[in-house]
């Protein structure tokens, strides 16, 4: 072993002693910066996982649409069913109605789904929480639970739904009554806008409110891989013939997501400036320890010790600090997020406010997504900046003449 | 007298070194010329200020002349580089000063074996020879303590164990005793003298105290950056 890796060792772990106070304030310094931003980021990214999740359950993988209505459409869902990157196609239409019960009105989205394929495409039976899937037939209506709360309805109540149709029928002096649709289920799916603002009926439901015959919007996808869809969605926009086009959920959400990501980056940025402050503690003990041990350090100068060694030792120190320091910040870092929901309980119960945090936030535990490149990115940034911290006094040691350095006093 | 078989060991030909003031220029050290043979001891003393350990530390190669040059064993040791000469120096001479300098954070064992370690040869014969050297200056039993844990005496005993660790031809030594009181000198003098004979190395004491200079070979004086009296220029 190197004398100078030998000596920034016994430094942070001196005879006598378990570890050195200089090495393990700066080394708790490192480890806290460590583990807040990596929980930050953890169940930053645990959040941004669910919302994704539940884009992608809500809109499904891959939906091909058509610049006209789309008449053909069992043809070329069975041409996309041959595809074997396709797992299930389903045809979907969609648009704005209104609905009203006694004096309310409301104006959700509404979506057609052919009860037969679409939950093959779509998670429709797990966003069921009042119902059953096979309670859906042409008379009757899901409603979201935002839906259901406004207008205050509950399973087997009556709506009636009017359509822009109606409008046109009233140009040709042609009167439509509203349709008149049982709630024979609520659902909720997690993304928001969904849940705030929408009402699913059959495919036929769809097609007879809005007057499309049996012409459709467009074609629903689930894939073999889901993570292959915006690959997916590009082969596809460029094998379609003409007024067909293919978009992946993301591309959909392409705004939304890059928030996401803006988010998680600012988010990251700020929170970096913890591991910052961390080695400048560093910086500053191993400064305090070169003019403390200025005359030693002449005197492993005088005893064969080279500028490079004397340097090197404090560079070794900070990186050794750092090395420490990210290992148990990274392990802490894991042990809260593993217990995170146990912690998030005794703080409440220690509150007594657990009841306000679920009604303010919507959530009774905390979503957690390891993304390995962080934990890297992090680690490798508190060791860079570490070492880095060690440069300056380093510099400072190794300049030192070690005949000036013995005369101080 | 036990020394020179002849060999010079150390040679200071012509040395001169001076520093800045802010007020001109303070010339410490003249035109000095020394020569120790193997195995001699020298001591040099002079008034406070006189340049006793500038001269000590030009022979030690830890500051550069201004003219001259000093020569180890018949090598100029102007001509090596900063690092050839701080490796040299490492296994050829020991240095000891008037504070112990010992690392705080090294037992007594470890700290003696420092030395070989800088040297790049930590090897098991090293190991064997911190622990007989501490024996040696009678700290056997202490080798797993700190050095806060001992004396003023006890520790310049270590500093002295781990100048002589790597076996050097050349004893430096900086007013060893100059710390310690009366009797405790006395000690760490004698124990100095005698392990510089067992080893054969030669010895450059400074040291202000007319009873130890007595005890060496041969006696020098500085004055007015010249060395003086005790055959001390030859
Ligand atoms: N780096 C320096 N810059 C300026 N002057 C210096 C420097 N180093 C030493 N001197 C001066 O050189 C002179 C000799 O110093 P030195 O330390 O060699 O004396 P000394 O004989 O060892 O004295 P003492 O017995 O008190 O230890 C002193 O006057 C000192 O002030
Ligand atoms: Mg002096």
């Amino acid at each position: 072993m190197k004398w100078y890796f030998y000596w920034a060792l016994r430094q942070l772990f001196p005879a006598g002693r378990p570890f050195s106070f200089f090495a393990l304030v700066s080394i708790l310094g490192v480890a806290l910066g460590v583990m807040v931003l990596l929980i930050v980021q953890s169940v930053m990214n645990g959040f941004v996982h669910d919302i994704r999740d539940s884009l992608a359950r809500t809109n499904g993988d891959v939906r091909v649409f058509s610049s006209a209505l789309l008449d053909d459409w069992r043809e070329v869902a069975a041409d996309l069913r041959e595809r074997e990157e396709v797992e299930a196609v389903t045809p979907f239409a969609q648009g704005i109605v209104m609905v009203q019960e006694g004096p309310r009105p409301l104006f959700p989205q509404v979506w057609g789904m052919d009860p037969a394929t679409g939950p093959e495409v779509l998670p429709v039976d797990s966003f069921l929480v009042a119902g059953t899937l096979g309670d859906l037939d042409d008379r009757s209506v899901f409603v979201s639970t935002g839906v259901a709360n406004r207008l205050g309805v509950g399973l087997g109540s009556d709506l009636d739904v009017y359509t822009p149709l109606m409008l046109e029928r009233m140009k040709e002096e042609e009167v439509l009554l509203p349709l008149n649709l049982r709630v024979a289920g609520i659902f909720e799916t997690g993304w928001n806008e969904v849940d705030r603002n929408t009402i699913l009926v059959t495919l036929r439901t769809m097609q007879e409110l809005y007057g499309l015959g049996d012409r459709v919007h467009g074609l629903t996808l689930r894939l073999a891989d889901p993570g292959a869809a915006p690959a997916v969605a590009r082969t596809l926009d460029a094998e379609l013939p003409e007024p067909l086009f293919a978009r992946s959920w993301m591309d959909l959400n392409e705004d939304f997501l890059f928030v996401l990501r803006l988010e998680k980056a600012v988010l990251f940025f700020i929170m970096i400036f913890i591991i910052l402050v961390a080695s400048f503690s560093i910086a500053i003990s191993l400064m305090t320890t070169v003019v403390r041990k200025t005359r030693e350090i002449g005197l492993l100068g005088a005893m064969g010790g080279s500028r490079f060694g004397v340097g090197a030792c404090f560079c070794l120190q900070g990186l050794l600090i750092g090395a420490v320091g990210t290992v148990l910040g990274v392990a802490g870092a894991l042990g809260a997020l593993h217990f995170r929901n146990e912690i998030l309980r005794a703080f409440a119960s220690f509150t007594g406010r657990g009841d306000a945090l679920v009604e303010a936030y919507g959530f009774a535990y905390l979503p957690v997504h390891y993304i390995p490149l962080d934990f890297v990115l992090v680690a490798g940034f508190s060791l860079l900046v570490s070492t880095l911290a060690g440069l300056l006094p380093a510099w400072r040691a190794a300049r030192l003449q070690p005949a000036e350095a013995l005369r101080s006093e | 007298m036990s020394e020179t078989d002849g060999r010079t060991v150390l040679a200071a030909e012509a040395l001169g070194k001076g520093y800045p003031l802010p007020s001109g220029w303070l010339q410490v050290l003249e035109n000095l010329s020394l020569r120790i043979g193997a195995g001699e001891a020298v001591s040099i003393r002079g008034e406070s200020g006189s340049g006793k350990s500038t001269l000590l530390h030009l022979l030690a190669g830890l500051e550069e002349p201004d003219r001259g040059e000093v020569l180890w064993e018949g090598e100029a040791i102007g001509r090596w580089s900063a690092a050839r000469r701080a490796r040299e120096r490492g296994r050829r001479v020991g240095m000891v000063f008037q504070a112990p300098h010992l690392l705080p954070e090294l037992t007594a064992w470890e700290n003696v074996l420092l030395a070989a370690r800088i040297a790049g040869r930590a090897d098991r014969s090293a190991r064997d020879r911190a622990a007989e050297l501490l024996e040696r200056v009678g700290l056997g039993d202490r080798g797993r303590q700190r050095p806060a844990q001992m004396s003023g005496g006890e520790r310049q005993r270590v500093a002295v164990a781990r100048a002589l660790l790597n076996r050097p031809a050349l004893l430096f030594a900086d007013e060893p005793t100059g710390n310690l009181d009366e009797s405790t000198a006395d000690a760490v003098f004698a124990l100095l003298r005698q392990l510089v004979l067992e080893e054969g190395a030669a010895l450059v004491l400074v040291t202000h105290s007319e009873r130890f200079a007595g005890r060496c070979d041969r006696s020098c004086h500085l004055e007015r950056g010249l060395l003086a009296g005790g055959n001390g220029v030859e």
